[in-house]
């Protein structure tokens, strides 16, 4: 190869390279891994019939902590535990499931809501969840079920608070009226009026559906160059932790 | 005349006791009042609940409920247009599942679904079904507990022809009287006899229990008693329980309020059914209802009832608040039975304690404020910080009325000593001088003064005592004395004593008035009056004895108490009342009724009242010389122009013996010894022989005082 063929190829690198992390926000990205022929990775959206086991890649800006956790039903993901990974300079990127387990997803896989939570520094709910997934690290390796169930619950609970106060900007945002709830002042009624209650027989229990879409599947060992396209950006500040969900189903439901 | 002070007081113990008295029988009575009667004895405590919670409000005081608690309102709208759907089961369907896209953790339903057909109760159960095996939402229905025919209860679950028993539900019975406050976690609702029964959540109770995981939720582990395990605040886990016993809800705000909810940073608490539908679009990530225990109920326009915090609150607040109230541990518990009798007698105890060492009436209104203010404050402080129901409210009924007792008390007592303090010196001082003197008894303390003073003597009265029965003879002392007393009294005299026939007023003490020598004038001239019309009309035998001579004087007197320790008086002492008494001796020398000192007349105002000066003495052991004048009573000398002319003689003569010429002013008072006025006849044939004896052996140092030797 000659030195021009090098230097091109060098700057074409240089220029598909994503951005460096900004200061402000991390990125996480949840995959769907198959490993059949080739080992491939595609980001996972839920798509109907799809099996694999599921990877997170995530990481974070210097100084920032990041909190990964997943759960099922009542406690934490069986098989795994929550991650709490401090970021520094040259950090590599969190993922999890750690090197150790996997989470494996096929149709007889529960539900599970998968966190991804980005705390600065100085954020006075990090002390807390910290000292909660410490404990339920705790309890898991011990075997005590209840203790674990019990810490999982209220570690739980606050992650969808800070997710709920996030929803809650994210309406004010948009400003509809048929999405924001507190849009104008509420007063008491004057009297309590009465309830006409009627009774069909037809009724119709409407349904959900989810969209499904085809992705395309990429080399796992590529991973690590190229998990950063398909991910998403979390926004971090002080006192503002950046948080996602991503919501896990089994294949065989929307 | 007084008793000592010691028998005054009535002793210490006596009146510590009567200290004690009122606060100990108002603290049985509370007692006995809230042992017969404790819910009526309760509802001044609920009054002070309410207000302690509307204070709270009001100050900004209080919290938001918890964030993860929100609201989903159904109205009579909705229902209306749930026709199309199908009615309103299939709308609470449809509901719970466009609720379940948003990812709250629980769902509960504050309606029971009780009496709808086995077709409708199906659409809701297929839907709690489907959400909940998703494993993200749990759904907990509503049941009731009624009374039954046969005199138990009965208890009505939603869904009871499509499996509801298989459903979490909880009670939504919300004890109340005029207002929402209570709550019971727990219900037991047994058979008549309370035979067997079952121990069933309370709505909120099973919307706590659904946030848990299953193998830790609530059990019931008694008769009205589920116990659960949890992580305390220190992050270990603790066992935790609840039971029927009756709470109070901390209500924080009207459920209409939205500034705590800004304030904390709450966004959304309250949802339509149109807004969830919108919502429900857009998929769980962004959801504000994520992880959320959503309580869906009708709107205060169906299901409203009165709080401490507004006329109209929701039902669903009730439920809400009892939730937040286990989340964090704060409802309100009534306090024990013991605190409801220990606390209102402590504030018998302190205000027994109160009066014992305040004395001054300013100070008792104060300290009653002060403490009722405190025991009112330190209820609402228990309300607020400490979850407890104090009885404070009758506490502080009991502390004012205490105070309104031992004021009256005190009152009652200050009457008493007053009426006696009048009824002991009504004797001394007329009635204006007397109210001066019961409202400042320092009035009546050892002091000089410069006194006017009033003193008679009852002629004859020897010859009285020997020819009248005794009867008579205080017959007409009293007589006399009431005529005097009352001319005195009419003057705002002090009466000094009576002393066998002798009468003695004094002016210008204990606090000195205006015009005393006038006013002992007026005083004398009207006994004289007085006396003078009963004896030219005598009404009986006495009549006739009721003559008097009167001395009238003005210098310094002494007033104060006069005697020993189990016996005095309060008099006047001094030279003003020796010199009076000498003076009143020479009336009867000198032909007159009223005789004044020069003092005395020079004391007067203008106009003079018609008088003679009739001689100058010098009393015994004194050094100034005293003129004497003699005072005529209107009407007791006529015709006044021959009484005008011999006074006129009499003070020409008497010139003329002032000067030292005995023999001129002898010739001139022999001329007036027959004259037609009394007084001046016998002044006239007293200095006659004086001047005779005197131009016999004329004095080397004559300054025109003559020695009076007697006194």
């Amino acid at each position: 190869m000659n030195r021009i063929t090098l230097l091109l190829g060098l700057l074409a690198l240089l220029a598909l390279s994503p951005p460096p992390l900004a200061a402000d926000e991390a990125r996480a990205a949840l995959f769907l891994v198959q490993r059949s022929f080739e080992a491939t990775y595609a980001a996972y959206d839920g798509s109907e019939g799809a099996e694999g086991e599921l990877l997170l890649v995530a990481e974070g800006p210097p100084g920032t902590t990041l909190l990964v956790a997943a759960f099922d039903g009542e406690g934490p993901l069986s098989g795994t535990a929550p991650m709490l990974a401090p970021q520094g300079d040259g950090t590599e990127p969190l993922r999890f499931p750690q090197e150790s387990g996997a989470w494996k997803l096929d149709k007889d896989s529960p539900q599970a809501d998968l966190y991804v939570a980005v705390f600065a520094k100085d954020d006075p709910q990090l002390p807390a969840l910290a000292e909660g997934v410490e404990r339920l690290q705790k309890a898991l390796a011990d075997g005590d079920s209840d203790a674990a169930l019990l810490h999982a619950t209220a570690i739980r609970t606050r992650l969808a608070a800070i997710l709920r106060q996030r929803g809650d900007g994210k309406s004010d945002a948009e400003d509809t009226d048929s999405t924001t709830a507190a849009s104008a002042p509420r007063r008491p009624p004057i009297s309590i009026a009465g309830v006409m209650r009627k009774a069909d027989d037809e009724a119709s229990a409407p349904g959900a559906g989810s969209a499904v879409s085809a992705l395309a599947a990429k080399s796992l060992e590529r991973l690590d160059e190229e998990w950063r396209e398909e991910s998403q950006a979390v926004p971090v500040a002080s006192g503002a932790p950046g948080i996602l969900m991503f919501p896990v189903a089994p294949p065989s439901r929307p | 005349m007084e008793r000592g002070a010691g028998a005054e007081a009535g002793g210490g113990w006596k009146a510590a006791g009567a200290c004690w008295a009122g606060p100990a029988l108002l603290a049985v009575l509370f007692a006995a009042f809230r042992l017969a009667a404790p819910q009526l004895a309760e509802r001044p405590e609920l009054a002070a609940l309410d207000a302690a919670l509307q204070w709270r409000a009001r100050l900004g005081r209080a919290e938001a409920l918890d964030s993860s608690i929100r609201f989903v309102e159904m109205d009579y709208g909705d229902v209306a247009r749930s026709a199309e759907l199908g009615g309103e089961y299939a709308l609470v369907a449809s509901v719970i599942r466009s609720l379940a896209a948003l990812g709250p953790g629980v769902v509960a339903v504050d309606v029971v679904y009780h009496y709808g057909s086995e077709t409708e109760q199906h659409w809701i159960a297929e839907a709690v079904r489907e959400v909940e095996e998703s494993g993200r939402t749990r759904v907990v229905l509503a049941a009731s507990a009624s009374q039954a025919r046969d005199g138990g209860l009965a208890v009505l679950r939603s869904l009871p022809d499509a499996g509801g028993q298989d459903l979490a539900q909880g009670l939504v019975n919300v004890e109340a009287d005029r207002s929402w406050r209570e709550y019971r976690l727990v219900h037991h609702v047994g058979d008549v006899g309370d035979v067997g029964g079952e121990t069933l959540p309370s709505l909120a109770m099973a919307a706590y229990a659904a946030t848990l995981p299953a193998s830790l939720r609530p059990q019931a582990t008694a008769p009205g008693r589920m116990e659960w395990r949890a992580l305390g605040d220190d992050g270990e886990i603790a066992a935790r329980a609840a039971d029927d016993s009756r709470l109070f809800l901390d209500l924080r705000h009207s459920y209409y309020d939205d500034r705590f909810d800004e304030r904390a940073g709450v966004r959304g608490r309250v949802w339509t059914l149109a807004q969830i539908e919108a919502l429900a679009a857009g998929g769980r990530d962004a959801s504000p209802l994520l992880g959320a225990v959503v309580f869906l109920g009708y709107g205060a326009g169906e299901d409203g009832r009165p709080t401490a915090h507004g006329p109209m609150e929701p039902g669903m607040v009730l439920h809400a608040t009892a939730l937040n109230d286990l989340i964090a541990g704060s409802s309100i518990r009534p306090a024990p039975r013991w605190l409801d009798l220990a606390v209102p007698g402590l504030a018998a105890a302190l205000a027994g304690l109160a009066f014992a060492a305040i004395r001054r009436k300013r100070w008792l209104v104060v300290s009653g404020a002060l403490g009722l203010c405190m025991i009112l404050a330190a209820g609402t402080a228990a309300v607020w910080h400490g979850g407890l129901l104090l009885p404070s409210a009758n506490a502080g009924m009991l502390w004012g009325a205490a105070f309104l007792l031992e004021g009256v008390r005190r009152w009652g007592v200050e009457q008493r000593v007053r009426l006696q303090r009048e009824a002991m010196l009504g004797f001394y001082f007329s009635p204006s001088v007397l109210r001066q003197v019961t409202r400042d008894l320092g009035m009546i303390r050892p002091r000089g003064a410069e006194v006017a003073v009033l003193l008679s003597d009852l002629r004859a009265f020897t010859t009285l005592c020997e020819t009248q029965p005794v009867e008579n003879v205080f017959e007409l002392l009293n007589r006399l004395f009431s005529i005097e007393t009352e001319a005195a009294l009419r003057e705002d005299g002090s009466l000094a004593r009576f002393a066998g026939d002798q009468f003695l007023a004094y002016w210008g003490a204990p606090e000195p008035c205006s015009d005393p020598a006038g006013r002992a004038l007026r005083a004398a001239l009207e006994i004289v009056r007085e006396l003078s019309a009963r004896q030219a009309a005598p009404g009986d035998e006495l009549d006739p004895w009721l003559r008097i001579g009167i001395g009238l004087h003005c210098g310094r007197g002494l007033v104060g108490h006069v005697g020993s320790r189990s016996y005095r008086d309060y008099n006047i002492v001094g030279d003003s009342v020796n010199t009076t008494a000498r003076i009143e001796a020479q009336t009867k020398n000198y032909g007159a009724a009223i005789l004044a000192s020069g003092e005395f007349i020079a004391a007067l105002g203008e106009p003079a009242p018609p008088s003679l000066r009739v001689d100058r003495v010098r009393m015994k052991g004194k050094a100034q010389p005293t003129d004497l004048h003699a005072v005529f009573a209107p009407g007791t000398v006529s015709p006044a122009a021959a009484a005008a002319a011999a006074q006129r003689d009499y003070e020409a003569a008497f010139s003329g013996y002032l000067a030292g010429d005995f023999a001129a002013a002898a010739e001139a008072f022999a001329e007036l010894r027959e004259s037609a006025c009394p007084t001046v006849a016998a002044s006239a044939r007293r200095l006659h022989e004086r001047c005779a004896s005197l131009a016999a052996a004329p004095p080397a140092d004559w300054d025109g005082a003559y020695i009076l030797d007697s006194k």
